[in-house]
């Protein structure tokens, strides 16, 4: 019988409680391309994206030390993430930000499957919604957090989450089914 | 999970298994290179510092600016009116900035796994910048002592002042894990704060300029520099 993989709060609990750097390794090739992935879509640079990847596991050894053992960690680690994200942002508000865009940067290697027309078409279609939109599109449907995941990331209420979904799912549908 | 969406695109089906299929390029690399700042680095003394918990930063930072503050009091000396009818404007002036200044402290180092106060903060770092200012120009508040000496245009207050809302914004921003103009004027209106009760103690002086001047803008002077300095790096 295969011994379960351990889980992202056990792994946390490990290394905020004896440093256990096997265990950080693992959140690290764990999260690390989902947290690149992330940053990708905002920022539109996959150095930049990498950078602010590896930022984030910077804050989250700085703050291991406030992890609640037991608590879910994703929603942790976003949060941290989407600070780091907003400060970038305001560093970087004079110069031109570039969104994603897979035509012309170029599907990268972390996506490999992400090659076909329709797939691009899509997150054309992601990367062009408003950025509070396009935030609970990325954490709610390619993070899989909850919506109470992403109303806590995100600092608002559940309902508010809910109201931006909707939003956001039905302008993705009209642009990809050429709805109303 | 896909019960909550409203509308659910069926392609995003497609794009979210190619983001769960993803891996790091040189995932080993972009480790050792985050491992060589963390785990595998010896702590100097401030990542020491921006380490331990929350609260423990908090409380860390409460103290240390309490001891600038009764430094400056030891040091300047008491009002001769504090017990002939200013001690109850004094007692609500060191409630109110030790309060309010313990909100901006609450916002300062405010870890970067909570979400952003967003408004909130900003409303709570403006009120710690201004208030000094504002209550400089509150009519008879300040019974004080007309022409008291030093004269109104003294810069002892001023030195001393920004010495001690220095040593208070400065040790919190050691302890800042995650930068930020909110967090940094946070900082800077926390140590204008607790600078401007310990002032409140000391100086007899009602004169508004003075009272604005070398009192209530110590928090807009030194989050001016902290910005200056952050921006300068």
């Amino acid at each position: 019988m295969a011994v379960p993989e351990a889980s992202d709060e056990e792994l946390m609990a490990r290394y905020a409680t004896d440093g256990d750097r096997a265990a950080f390794e693992a959140l690290f090739h764990r999260h690390g391309p989902r947290l690149q992935g992330y940053f990708r879509r905002f920022v539109g640079s996959d150095p930049v994206a990498q950078d602010l990847a590896q930022q984030t596991f910077l804050q989250l050894h700085r703050a291991r030390r406030d992890y609640r053992l037991g608590a879910p960690l994703r929603p942790w680690l976003f949060t941290i993430a989407a600070n780091l994200r907003r400060e970038h942002f305001r560093r970087n508000r004079r110069r031109p930000e570039t969104a994603y865009d897979p035509v012309r940067h170029g599907v990268p290697a972390v996506e490999p499957l992400a090659s076909t027309a329709e797939v691009r078409l899509l997150h054309r279609a992601v990367d062009a919604l408003p950025e509070h939109e396009r935030e609970v599109v990325v954490l709610h449907w390619f993070e899989g957090l909850s919506m109470a995941e992403v109303a806590a990331v995100m600092g608002v209420s559940r309902s508010a989450v809910k109201v931006r979904a909707h939003r956001a799912y039905k302008k993705l549908r009209a642009q990809l089914e050429g709805g109303p | 999970m896909s019960g909550d969406l409203p509308v659910r695109p069926p392609l995003l089906d497609a794009a979210r298994e190619a983001h769960e299929g993803a891996e790091l390029p040189d995932g080993d690399g972009l480790f050792a290179a985050v491992a060589a700042e963390t785990v595998d680095a010896t702590p100097g003394w401030r990542d020491s510092l921006l380490e331990l918990p929350t609260p423990a930063r908090l409380g860390l930072a409460a103290t240390v600016s309490l001891a600038a503050v009764l430094a400056l009091s030891m040091l300047g000396g008491v009002r001769p009116d504090l017990w002939e009818g200013a001690a109850a404007r004094v007692a609500l002036v060191a409630v109110v900035c030790g309060g309010l200044g313990l909100g901006a402290l609450s916002v300062a180092l405010r870890g970067l796994h909570r979400p952003a106060l967003g408004a909130r903060g900003w409303a709570l770092v403006g009120l710690a910048l201004t208030l000094p200012i504002v209550w400089a120009f509150v009519p008879g508040f300040w019974p004080g002592i007309e022409n008291a000496s030093p004269a109104p245009w003294s810069t002892g207050c001023l030195w001393g002042g920004l010495a001690t809302a220095l040593a208070a914004g400065g040790f919190v921003r050691l302890l800042d894990r995650g930068g930020g103009w909110q967090r940094t004027l946070a900082a800077a209106g926390a140590g204008g704060l607790w600078a401007y009760a310990a002032l409140a103690v000391h100086c007899p002086m009602n004169d508004t300029l003075h009272l604005v001047a070398a009192h209530g803008l110590l928090g807009v002077a030194v989050g001016s520099l902290f910005l200056l300095v952050a921006a300068r790096r």
